[in-house]
């Protein structure tokens, strides 16, 4: 094999991605931002109403985009102090043996299909809280916590790693100057690390806000705008994945919006969060 | 001649790494002590020793004993944090935290509960004018402190060790990252510093031992060799190991 055989087939994949991804992003287009044109972008984002199929038709997605939202911060909430936590636990404090015992185990859990992640929710979690802690169970909260549990492997990795790569003179030079090993990991190691700590909260952040059959199982699916946790509520993704094998139409048009809505949304927390990270870096 | 810090049969093991075999030494107050020798000789394990760094290591194992005026370092009640600002340690390689220049001078105080500005002001100008450091740095105190050159950096960080008003300092090859300039001027600074502080220096080269110091000793394969006044050690050794050395057929 040449050398300039192996670069075609190497940049013919890197194309190949890079077209599947425009292709997908015309179509999502394409497919939706008629609709969005023809209802108005505020009375879409901002209804609270939808009836895609009714009369008169009414789509407002308000009631799941703030279901997506609250969720994705409560899955931050719950997933990134215990993450990071677990993380300066495996680069500080434990032993060499532990650390090396504890990362695979971790894997395993970023490796567990969402739809059992769904049914552990759904069978045990949900039934607690609607016990001890009120409300239909199927929740916000319910999710949000399977959800923080779900994103933590990814936090713990690439936290760690940023941990990791924090060079031990800044330990050092800390120590020295009498600090606690407690005091130098949350004056100096941390604010060090925070540039891949915050990495590892968008990835967590995207994977929160796109995650649908975990949350189909544990939401509730209810069309409304949740006033508290315990709530339950639905999501941009779960309304796509319950309603777009049945919709047409108008309706199917409105949930490839949905879809357009939910694009705009990660790309831009993603800038955000990359505008973050630089200014904090700088 | 006042002793000030006494070591005392000092041994220090790592796992099976003999690094430090039975060092007796005394080190007199305001005075600067040059600790010389080969690489691997046991020099920063002993500095190290003398604020307690080494116990980072998991494998140590020590015996014998270190006092400073009289009263050892190991009692159960000394406090390390309290300890390590009293001896406060520069490393071979300058080591700013990722944060101001001001920032890095207070870090210490900071730690101890200093809030109050004006004293916090105080000794940054202290430490940094004590460093050298001030007149390049007053306009800019809360640039990032990796903005400074390594010279500047490697004073920074004395600075922030005397911000802290230490009694004793531990400075392992301070310069050995340096250009000569900014050796010329920390080894001008650790001659104005000695009449308040009392130090310890691993010197770069031997040469810059004779040059600042007022005694030296001799380390060789963790074992301490000689100690005299500078001298006595450079122009004529006792042990004929310390003249193979000092003359430069070794090491
Ligand atoms: N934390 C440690 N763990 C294991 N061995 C160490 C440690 N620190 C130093 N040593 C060993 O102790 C010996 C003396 O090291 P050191 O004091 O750094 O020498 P130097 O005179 O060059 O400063 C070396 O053999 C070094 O490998
Ligand atoms: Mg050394």
């Amino acid at each position: 094999m040449s050398e300039r055989l192996i670069r075609a087939i190497l940049l013919t994949t890197a194309l190949l991605s890079l077209i599947s991804l425009a292709v997908i992003t015309f179509f999502i287009f394409q497919a939706g931002v008629p609709l969005i044109g023809q209802v108005g972008i505020a009375p879409f984002i901002g209804g609270t109403v939808w009836n895609p199929t009714g009369d008169p038709k009414s789509f407002g997605i308000l009631p799941m985009l703030l279901g997506s939202l609250y969720l994705t911060v409560g899955a931050l909430i719950v997933g990134v102090p215990l993450g990071v936590a677990v993380a300066v636990f495996m680069a500080e404090l434990a032993p060499r043996r532990m650390a090396q015992i504890m990362r695979p185990a971790i894997q395993l859990l970023a490796g567990i299909p969402s739809v059992i992640y769904g049914f552990v929710g759904l069978t045990l979690l949900a039934p607690f809280v609607r016990e001890y802690l009120g409300g239909p169970g199927l929740s916000v909260l319910t999710s949000a916590i399977v959800l923080g549990i779900m994103i933590m492997p990814n936090v713990i990795s690439i936290s760690e790693d940023a941990i990791r790569a924090v060079p031990n003179s800044y330990r050092e030079g800390s120590l020295a100057l009498g600090a606690t090993q407690w005091q130098t990991i949350w004056g100096v190691v941390l604010p060090a690390a925070r540039s891949g700590i915050l990495a590892s909260v968008i990835l967590g952040m995207g994977r929160a806000l796109g995650e649908t059959m975990a949350v189909i199982m544990m939401i509730g699916n209810a069309l409304q705008v949740p006033l508290s946790p315990l709530d339950s509520a639905t999501t941009l993704t779960s309304n796509i994945g319950l309603e777009l094998a049945y919709a047409s139409g108008q309706h199917r048009e409105a949930l490839f919006a949905t879809g357009v809505v939910l694009f705009v949304l990660i790309m831009a927390l993603n800038l955000i969060a990359r505008a973050v990270s630089q200014q904090q870096t700088n | 001649m006042s002793e000030y810090i006494s070591i005392k049969n000092l041994s220090v093991r790592f796992g099976s790494v003999e690094a430090l075999k039975n060092v007796d030494l005394e080190i007199p107050r305001n005075q600067i002590t040059t600790v010389f020798g080969p690489a691997n000789s046991g020099k920063t394990v002993l500095m190290r020793a003398i604020n307690r760094m080494i116990e980072l290591s998991p494998t140590l194992q020590r015996s014998g004993d270190i006092t400073i005026n009289g009263e050892s370092i190991f009692r159960p009640e000394v406090d390390v944090a309290v300890l390590r600002r009293r001896v406060s340690m520069v490393f071979a390689l300058p080591t700013p935290l990722p944060m101001s220049i001001y920032e890095n001078v207070i870090y210490g105080l900071r730690l101890m509960g200093e809030k109050n500005r004006e004293k916090l002001d105080a000794q940054v100008e202290y430490g940094l004018e004590a460093a050298a450091l001030w007149n390049e740095v007053r306009n800019r105190l809360h640039d990032p402190a990796l903005s400074l050159s390594g010279g500047q950096q490697q004073r920074l960080c004395l600075a922030r060790s005397l911000a802290l008003d230490p009694d004793i300092l531990l400075l392992d090859a301070p310069t050995a990252a340096l250009d000569p300039i900014s050796t010329a001027q920390i080894e001008e600074t650790m001659i104005e510093l000695k009449s308040r502080y009392t130090i310890i220096l691993v010197p770069h080269n031997f040469h810059q031992g004779a040059r600042v110091a007022d005694r030296a000793a001799f380390f060789l394969g963790g074992e301490c060799i000689e100690v005299g006044t500078v001298s006595q050690i450079f122009t004529a050794p006792r042990d004929s190991r310390t003249e193979d050395y000092v003359s430069g057929r070794f090491g």
